[in-house]
């Protein structure tokens, strides 16, 4: 890791991985493959950008796993295919991410439930079940607090794309955040 | 965004929020073993396939590692990395048919994530 103070890089990734773990769930919605996840993620980064300036890895860690997160889309979208070629049937046709709309979200537990509200549960719910570009723009602008253009890099998109699909995600959760008043 | 947003983008924060500050003990205690981890290299190759029960014998994946590899370096380069992904399942489909003694664990078969990262390795994004 070069000049990097070990002690620096671990205080960072103790301070995001939690978060990360969080973002990994609403793509997998299921708690070992998102741990899996943010392992690939965390040996990444600090294998690719342990050395580069403090200031800088809030960013690339984003970019990372945004990329992560990407690949593991495409990959369900092979691993759907394959599914359907055994004779499982695949709903192609909907917009959102069929991985997204089975059960629950993985991390909420009845106690988080009742704390959460029925409310903030169904827009954690509806968060999950976006299509995925939407979802990354919704999670790094209104959560992580990215401006457009880091948006842009983590999600390989150019900045009127983050836009768009902001804007669609925050209507789709708006309109679940309505029926639950 | 207009002011409009600001309630629901402060309960899309505050959602996320108490999901992070609901994870229990022993997740938060796996995120950290990760870390370790990661800060020690230790999630090596091997590692993946040794702590996976009825783990593909290491010289068949060796043999579907170097396919996936070689797979990129003839195929033509594209930005979509499903071409690449179809000819490793079809390999895998294989190897289970050629040879069915094999010791292959059809549920990490199924799960494509070490095969993947091998296969995308050469293509995929370098942010910098």
């Amino acid at each position: 890791m070069g000049r990097t103070d070990p002690s620096q890089i671990d205080r960072f990734l103790a301070g995001v991985e939690r978060r990360a773990l969080v973002t990994a769930e609403l793509w997998t919605r299921d708690r070992e493959e998102a741990l899996d996840l943010v392992q690939d993620v965390m040996t990444a980064f600090v294998s690719r950008y342990a050395a580069r300036p403090e200031a800088e890895w809030g960013p690339l860690f984003q970019r990372v796993l945004h990329n992560r997160l990407t690949d593991w889309h495409r990959r369900e979208k092979v691993r759907r295919r394959w599914r359907q070629w055994l004779g499982r049937p695949v709903d192609e046709d909907d917009e959102a991410d069929p991985v997204q709309q089975a059960a629950d979200p993985a991390g909420i537990t009845p106690e988080l439930a009742v704390a959460l509200g029925a409310s903030m549960e169904a827009l954690l719910a509806a968060l999950g079940a976006l299509p995925a570009r939407q979802r990354q723009a919704v999670v790094l602008r209104i959560w992580e607090g990215c401006d457009v253009a880091a948006t842009a890099a983590a999600m390989g998109c150019s900045d009127g794309s983050v836009k768009t699909h902001l804007s669609r995600g925050l209507a789709k959760l708006r309109e679940v955040l309505e029926e639950h008043r | 965004m207009n002011s409009g947003e600001e309630p629901l983008q402060e309960r899309i924060r505050q959602a996320l929020d108490a999901r992070v500050e609901g994870l229990d003990g022993a997740t938060r205690a796996r995120l950290a073993q990760a870390r370790g981890r990661a800060l020690t290299g230790r999630h090596s190759l091997r590692d993946r396939l040794a702590w996976r029960p009825g783990a593909l014998p290491l010289a068949a994946a060796a043999t579907l590692a170097a396919l996936a590899v070689t797979v990129l370096l003839v195929m033509p380069q594209s930005h979509d990395p499903a071409p690449a992904l179809y000819v490793v399942d079809a390999a895998i489909l294989d190897l289970a048919d050629a040879d069915a003694d094999a010791d292959l664990d059809l549920e990490l078969v199924g799960e494509l994530d070490f095969y993947d990262w091998l296969a995308l390795a050469e293509i995929e994004d370098d942010p910098s």
